[in-house]
């Protein structure tokens, strides 16, 4: 029961929302949200006391003929991004507060119906269902930076669209493929398993390449990447933090789930490819990082370096790497989402983010430039900083995989201090110019987002078992059904 | 029986009462007329009647839910066709003229006789040549009448020309004996069923609309006024492709490898060219008509793949698009023009339209959780099933352009900048019908197989 107030309860305040005025409207999504977080946060407790508790599971028969269920499941990986979904949504809502955004109400719906889906991905435990929901987050997201993105948007997300869309039909038709081949026709994900598992080598890789379509174009990995840049930047705020922030997570958390133990031989023949594009992808996003003019632009970059470590770390499959990976997914959500936040910030008041222009703002108001300088150092990956944790554990993980791999990909922790300390040196330090000047201080909801933003950026560097705990044992699982698969294969 | 002279007294009437000063009364008669025809639908499904009319018709399980589709689609047109005919004169011949039209769907779902076919054909296209150029003052639309019906005759003689060949091959207009004499072999001329057969499936195939006898279709799409327009790419493509099934399912089974390669070239042409040709189209009316071809196509595609599940497919991927389309030209009807530009900024003038407008684009694009999504999900599934997975990736392929041009209007629905920003006006009437085909075709895709419980167990 409790699995399906995850998933409906922000839909439920779409009406609701609808009824208000434009001012109230953004309270109701804020109540909406927060409740939402608090049933989260509810969950996720419960489920480190009591994983077994009936609450966490529903399966109800959907589609008798094809035999799919509407069976949704929190289990030891989920809850984290279930926790995590529910943890930025009311900072994305919150953060339209004192913006003036036209059509707020449909802005608002579209943010709350995209939080359903999310949660939905996450927690479908019925192919068929995963793929609904996955293509559902689409819709929302879609409009979003269509209605309200910035110039020459129709292209750009156009764009966006139809490569997401590319990759995901390529995955229903490896779903369908599976599903003909598991015992009694079912999309149940452990069915699945071992449907998949018993596929040939040959059929495993080409299930494996057309899983791989759709979920690296969203993570996004060299070379599917191109339609991440100009998204982000010309998508507004928030949707930039939907994308970035959960929507990515999506990709990353399905290569968890949905590829690596459903092929487990097609992982095998392919890991090493896709672990070095997943590379390559760190080190690009890094270095086109690091030539951007544009902080919104090199956020974006960023992201890239940043998500392509997730996926190297997925892909080794060995315990560190795939926990410090889990542990990424949460940090890097938090760090991204603050950062658009920094962005979005500066760029309401000096209508630019081409760093260049702007300078000394650290002169004009300190409590920015402390806080921000905190959430910067979260993304860096800074010791008692949640990025540590997670970077390190994937660090060791490649490590183990490969040393030379890990060389490169360690790359990342130096530029990723060279271009965000560059971007902070460029923002904030120096002389105060004519723009700048005109900064002023900032607001108290602005105050209390960052604050809570810094907050949680070292609380999950201090405590990261509590997270770590409750995903470690079902990561083992999977992991062991990995091996003992490929193992199998071996002996014959 | 009783479904059939309740749409020809219904046809009757409405031709009748305008002499009779009945005027007013038309509308809610035949309203009132279809909803009784749904009632009548659906409780023969439920008893499970199998009404065998002289040998000419048989009225099973699947012609009656055709026939339930045909007429709810056919309030869903009344209602939409009431406002735009208010100010012509002639009310009564239009919608009897659509009357009559559905008694020649009714009798494509449900033939087992050759010469029922035909008349089938002859009482679906009539009314409809004379419908697609009742715009008199209009060229295009005369133009339009004229093509339709010089080709749609010709077609009709390839029909009867079919017809006389299956006879002299085999003996008999029926189509189970066809069907039963042709397997057994004894005293049939193979050659003269083949020839005969091809002539009758190519002949299916220009009233289908598909390539290559589509040439008809853009032209006579858009010079027709658009509610006619409307009319014959919901209702008389259902009943046509209902038609094409009712031939393949039951006749076609003896030699079904040189049918189906046949028609699966048809079937996958179709799919590419219609939606290719469609990317490039700027006027509306001509792009819906060009993506209705790729509709027919998953449609033909789906009955190559004959399995026990066919005629659910079938029916499925028709509702689904039919109740698309319908929802599409609705909104069409109350636009300024038929260029995509008429779209800009649509959300502004009018919410309602622009949110079902969105609906059934995304639907025929296939996106979930839409009706279309599982209705080409459905085909595919037949269509991997067969081992043809070649074929399916070319129809995934071909259906990523569909988004491509579908989502030209929904960009220019929400980002468009407006040409003209008055507010666009609607009926109650048309308020009811735009909120109602929107739920269903959501419902439809939330619980595909809903109707399938209800309606085929």
């Amino acid at each position: 029961m409790l699995v399906l107030l995850l998933l409906i309860l922000p839909v439920l305040f779409v009406p609701i929302l609808l009824l208000f005025s434009e001012k109230q409207s953004k309270n109701i999504a804020l109540v909406a949200a927060l409740t939402e977080m608090c049933v989260g946060f509810y969950a996720f407790y419960q489920y480190q006391i009591n994983p077994t508790c009936a609450c966490f599971n529903w399966n109800t028969i959907w589609i008798q003929n094809l035999n799919a269920n509407f069976h949704l499941q929190l289990n030891g990986i989920n809850s984290v991004l279930v926790l995590l979904t529910t943890l930025i949504v009311p900072f994305i809502i919150q953060s339209t507060f004192e913006r003036d955004i036209k059509n707020i109400k449909a802005y608002l719906s579209l943010m709350l119906i995209m939080q359903t889906a999310l949660v939905g991905v996450f927690l479908a435990q019925d192919a068929l269902l995963f793929y609904i929901f996955w293509e559902l987050a689409l819709i929302p997201i879609y409009l979003i930076c269509l209605v309200f993105g910035g110039e020459n948007r129709q292209k750009i997300t156009f764009k966006f669209f139809v490569y997401t869309l590319f990759g995901s039909l390529f995955m229903l038709l490896a779903i369908i493929y599976v599903w003909l081949h598991t015992e009694n026709r079912s999309f149940d994900i452990h069915s699945f398993y071992k449907a998949g598992a018993l596929l040939t080598a040959k059929e495993q890789l080409f299930v494996f390449i057309a899983f791989y379509l759709a979920f690296a174009i969203k993570i996004p990995i060299f070379p599917l990447h191109t339609w991440q840049p100009d998204t982000y930047v010309n998508a507004p705020t928030q949707g930039t933090m939907l994308l970035s922030g959960i929507m990515l997570k999506m990709g990353t958390y399905a290569l968890i789930i949905w590829l690596i133990p459903v092929v487990p031989l097609g992982w095998q023949q392919a890991s090493k490819y896709v672990i070095i594009l997943s590379v390559i992808s760190v080190v690009y996003g890094s270095l086109m990082a690091l030539t951007q003019h544009n902080f919104k632009r090199m956020l974006a970059y960023s992201s890239i370096g940043h998500v392509g470590l997730i996926a190297a770390g997925i892909f080794t499959m060995n315990l560190q790497g795939v926990q410090g990976a889990m542990y990424q997914m949460l940090s890097h959500g938090i760090n991204v989402v603050a950062l658009f936040f920094v962005c979005d910030i500066i760029t309401n008041r000096m209508k630019t983010d081409e760093m260049h222009k702007l300078g000394g703002i650290r002169n004009v108001s300190r409590v920015f430039s402390v806080l921000f300088l905190i959430i910067l150092l979260g993304s860096v990956a800074l010791p008692l900083t949640n990025g540590f944790v997670g970077e390190f554990l994937l660090l060791h993980g490649l490590f183990q995989y490969n040393t030379v791999v890990v060389v490169f990909a360690g790359l990342t922790v130096i530029f990723g201090a060279l271009y965000m300390l560059r971007a902070y040196q460029h923002i904030m330090h120096g002389d105060t110019n004519a723009l700048t000047e005109s900064f002023g201080v900032i607001t108290v909801n602005e105050k209390i987002l960052l604050a809570c933003f810094a907050g949680l950026i070292i609380f999950f560097g201090l405590f990261p078992n509590l997270i770590l705990d409750g995903s470690e044992n079902q990561i083992k699982q999977i992991i062991d059904h990995v091996h003992e698969v490929t193992a199998m294969v071996v002996k014959k | 029986m009783k479904e059939l002279l309740l749409l020809s007294s219904l046809g009757i009437f409405a031709l009748l009462a305008e002499m009779i000063n009945a005027r007013k009364i038309i509308f809610p008669a035949v309203i009132a007329g279809l909803c009784l025809n749904i009632f009548f639908c659906l409780n023969d499904i439920m008893a499970g009647n199998n009404e065998n009319i002289f040998n000419m018709l048989l009225l099973d399980k699947i012609p009656l839910v055709f026939t339930l589709l045909l007429s709810v689609l056919a309030i869903f047109w009344f209602v939409m066709a009431k406002n735009y005919f208010k100010d012509e004169t002639n009310l009564s011949d239009h919608f009897a003229l659509v009357l009559f039209s559905m008694v020649g769907v009714f009798l494509l779902t449900s033939y087992t006789h050759m010469s029922m076919l035909f008349l089938g054909v002859e009482i679906l296209s009539i009314p409809v040549y004379v419908l697609a150029g009742s715009d008199k003052r209009n060229t295009y639309s005369n133009e339009a009448a004229f093509k339709y019906f010089l080709l749609g005759a010709f077609a009709s003689g390839f029909l009867l020309l079919g017809i006389t060949f299956v006879y002299g091959g085999t003996g008999s207009f029926n189509t189970l004996q066809i069907a039963s004499s042709s397997v057994l072999g004894a005293g049939v001329s193979k050659q003269l069923l083949t020839i005969g057969l091809l002539l009758i499936l190519f002949a299916m195939a220009f009233k289908v609309s598909a390539v290559p006898f589509h040439f008809w279709t853009p032209d006579v799409y858009t010079g027709a006024p658009t509610v006619v327009t409307a009319y014959m790419s919901t209702i008389v493509k259902l009943g046509a492709l209902a038609g094409f099934y009712r031939l393949f399912s039951i006749v076609l089974v003896f030699d079904a490898t040189t049918f189906t390669t046949t028609l699966i070239i048809i079937s996958v042409l179709t799919i590419v060219v219609g939606n290719v040709i469609a990317a490039s189209q700027s006027n509306t009316k001509r792009l819906l008509a060009f993506s209705s071809i790729g509709h027919a196509g998953f449609v033909l595609l789906a009955n190559t793949m004959l399995s026990p599940s066919t005629p659910y497919v079938v029916w499925y991927y028709l509702t689904a698009y039919t109740l698309s389309s319908m929802a599409a030209f609705w909104v069409l009807i109350k636009l300024d023009n038929h260029d995509i530009s008429a779209f800009n900024g649509l959300v502004k003038r009018n919410p309602l339209l622009a949110g079902t407008m969105t609906i059934a684009l995304l639907s025929m694009a296939g996106i979930p959780p839409m009706a279309g999504f599982f209705a080409k999900y459905f085909v595919l599934l037949n269509t991997i099933q067969n081992k043809s997975v070649l074929i399916a990736v070319i129809a995934i392929l071909a259906s990523l352009i569909g988004v491509y041009y579908y989502f030209k209007i929904i960009i220019a629905i929400f980002s468009g900048k407006e040409i003209n920003s008055a507010k666009i006006e609607l009926s109650w009437l048309d308020k009811i019908g735009l909120v109602l085909i929107s739920i269903l075709i959501i419902l439809l895709g939330v619980l595909p197989d809903a109707c399938y419980n209800l309606l085929f167990r």
